[in-house]
């Protein structure tokens, strides 16, 4: 049974309601509309990033529903990402994060966790040059702000 | 810019913040601006901060801070010097959700300005830590820091400073205090956290109040989590009752009932029993250590908690005293027999003896075994002790839902494991234990580099490697 998706730039996206109904969001939506076929407008997510939401729930498509694990130690799984969900996060890093933005408003918590994991590690390990970089981000401290910085904060890491 | 609009949703920052340690938040905040904004609360909420020293400044003659660290050289050396280190703790106290440091002077200036505690712990971070000061850096500090407590006849400062921590801080929810040094003061504090409504888990180090313990029940109900350890000077009164007439069935008024789960109270007291007859709703205990004399009271009084239709224990740990076990097996096996309906953990210390397996586990229930996940038993030292325990492996073959089987300090002889049949393979996930051959010769096994001829069974499992994997020996295998 498909369900036809519409991006913010107007293209349509055919796929079968197993796949669509990873996001929690458009699973609730087709509840509430019941039997329609009419199409489903996504007006916060464009199609080139769309394409890659799809790709990843068709993969995921007969994973178990995720539980939340309140028990688990976040920090412990940074690494173990799967093989084919770390190639999928090769993308450029405007589009890593247009992906996270919708993992979050579709609700689709496992990539929502794989996007920010893969932010996180990233993150892990560079300096502050570094993480500019990686992310074009523009340095508007001055060198002495950024060392007071340094000195004023350094001590709350752990000991 | 993507990056902009992301760390614009608080909660998309903190699912990436999960992923990072403090060191990256203070690279964070480095960043520029925005990520200053971001990062700097991710940063704050999570303090622990072992060794953080304000004081020695007020000593006559120089003491050398930055020998005792080098943090401490760039640290605000004064409350009169602004800006540098430790001082932002102030701007951003209300930031601060969880403090652990390891003396109460830290402690004293780290929560000053902290108003949204949820967590609070006092514990030592290397053997070197003393409770209540920062460590010496030298002989000149050693002689001032004396000087100065001894200025502090009743320890008001400690007291006082749990007490306005906590009074500031009412949505705390664990609490681990040293009460070593509070003698009555320790009621002023137990009064303090009978007001934070939230409060579950409370860990007391070092009580010596004889009372602690009833107070904390009489006036915390509220908690799910109590573990203490007793400080030396622990007197063995309470009130009311008498060690030498202690019954099991003795049905004087003990105080009303708690929603205490897990329990866990190192004393060897006499009046632990009436402590644990509080506690209906158990899910997990660790009994202390104690002599068989008072061991089998408390026995009895977790099996007449058992009566309750209520309940659910899941996890008991115990450590056994007696040089030999054979006189109490029944009781031992009532133990557990009662708990049947719930129990899926079992830990046994059985620090005599090699006898469990022999002598206690053919009269367990079935029952027991069937709802078993994790079985962990830790015998005598097997270094000098070179006899090995038999008929642990038992418990492979009698639970189907095992999921943990861990055995140390002592070593299952080779043939033994080698022609257990083992029932939990679809369930086990996680082996640890010591091979040896008759002569007392040992290798461990760890999964999943278990030895040939047992594969049939384990090949079936799925055991991943949790630790590093040593081969075993081949010999003693083929052997």
């Amino acid at each position: 049974m498909p369900v036809i998706l519409v991006s913010s730039d107007n293209q349509d996206f055919k796929v079968d309601k197993e796949v669509a109904e990873r996001s929690i969001l458009i699973k609730n939506m087709l509840e509430d509309v019941g039997e329609s076929d009419s199409p489903i407008p996504l007006p916060n997510v464009t199609a080139a990033v769309l394409t890659k939401v799809i790709e990843y729930c068709e993969h995921h498509r007969n994973d178990p529903v995720q539980v939340p694990e309140e028990t688990d130690d976040p920090r412990k799984r940074s690494n173990d990402i799967e093989e084919w969900d770390m190639k999928f996060m090769q993308v450029d890093q405007e589009m890593l994060f247009e992906i996270i933005l919708a993992a979050n408003y579709l609700d689709i918590k496992p990539l929502l966790d794989v996007g920010c994991k893969t932010v996180a590690n990233i993150i892990k390990g560079k300096t502050p040059e570094e993480i500019r970089k990686a992310f074009n981000i523009v340095n508007d401290f001055t060198p002495e702000e950024e060392a007071q910085i340094k000195k004023e904060n350094e001590w709350a890491e752990d000991r | 810019m993507s990056s902009d609009r992301l760390l614009e949703i608080p909660e998309l920052v903190s699912l990436i913040g999960q992923h990072l340690d403090q060191h990256d938040f203070t690279v964070c905040i480095r960043v520029c601006r925005a990520w200053f904004d971001v990062f700097t609360p991710l940063l704050y909420h999570t303090i622990a901060v072992y060794e953080f020293d304000l004081y020695s400044h007020k000593f006559e003659g120089a003491t050398s801070r930055s020998r005792r660290s080098f943090k401490n050289a760039s640290l605000a050396s004064s409350d009169e010097d602004p800006g540098c280190g430790g001082s932002m703790v102030y701007k951003y106290g209300h930031l601060i959700h969880s403090i652990t440091s390891s003396n109460i002077h830290a402690l004293t200036y780290l929560g000053e300005q902290a108003v949204n505690l949820t967590h609070v712990a006092i514990r030592r971070s290397s053997i070197d830590d003393v409770l209540y000061r920062p460590l010496y850096a030298d002989d000149t500090e050693k002689l001032n820091w004396s000087q100065y407590w001894a200025e502090i006849q009743d320890r008001e400062l400690i007291i006082s400073t749990w007490v306005a921590l906590i009074d500031r801080n009412p949505g705390l929810k664990s609490v681990r205090v040293d009460l070593s040094h509070c003698c009555s003061g320790t009621e002023r504090i137990i009064h303090a956290l009978a007001k934070c409504e939230h409060l579950e888990d409370v860990y007391l180090s070092s009580m010596v109040e004889p009372n602690t313990l009833e107070m904390m029940l009489d006036h915390c109900p509220q908690i799910l989590s109590l573990s203490t350890t007793c400080g030396t000077q622990t007197t063995t009164k309470v009130p009311g009752f008498r060690h030498q007439t202690f019954r099991a069935e003795s049905k004087g008024n003990v105080g009303a009932s708690t929603k205490i789960r897990h329990f866990d109270i190192r004393t060897h007291e006499p009046w632990i029993p009436y402590v644990l007859r509080r506690c209906p709703d158990l899910l997990s205990l660790i009994l202390p250590s104690v002599g068989m004399d008072i061991f089998i009271v408390l026995a009895q009084e977790v099996i007449t908690l058992s009566l309750s239709k209520f309940f659910r224990l899941r996890s008991l740990e115990l450590t056994l005293q007696a040089s030999s076990i054979q006189t109490h097996k029944i009781l031992l096996a009532t133990l557990f027999n009662s708990c049947s309906a719930s129990l899926t953990a079992m830990t046994i210390t059985d620090t005599f003896g090699h006898d469990f397996g022999k002598v206690v586990i053919p009269h367990i229930d079935p029952l027991v075994w069937s709802r078993l996940e994790e079985f962990h038993y830790t015998g005598r030292d097997f270094d000098k002790h070179k006899t090995p325990s038999y008929h642990l492996c038992r418990v492979l073959a009698l639970c189907p839902n095992l999921r943990v089987f861990e055995i140390s300090m002592t070593m299952i002889t080779a043939s033994e494991f080698l022609t257990t049949p083992f029932v939990c393979s679809q369930t086990l996930a996680s082996l640890k234990l010591t091979v040896c051959n008759t002569n007392g010769d040992h290798g461990t096994v760890r999964a999943p580099n278990y030895p040939a001829t047992a594969a049939t069974s384990l090949a079936r499992t799925p055991l991943y490697a949790t630790t590093t994997t040593t081969q075993p020996d081949p010999v003693l295998l083929s052997g």
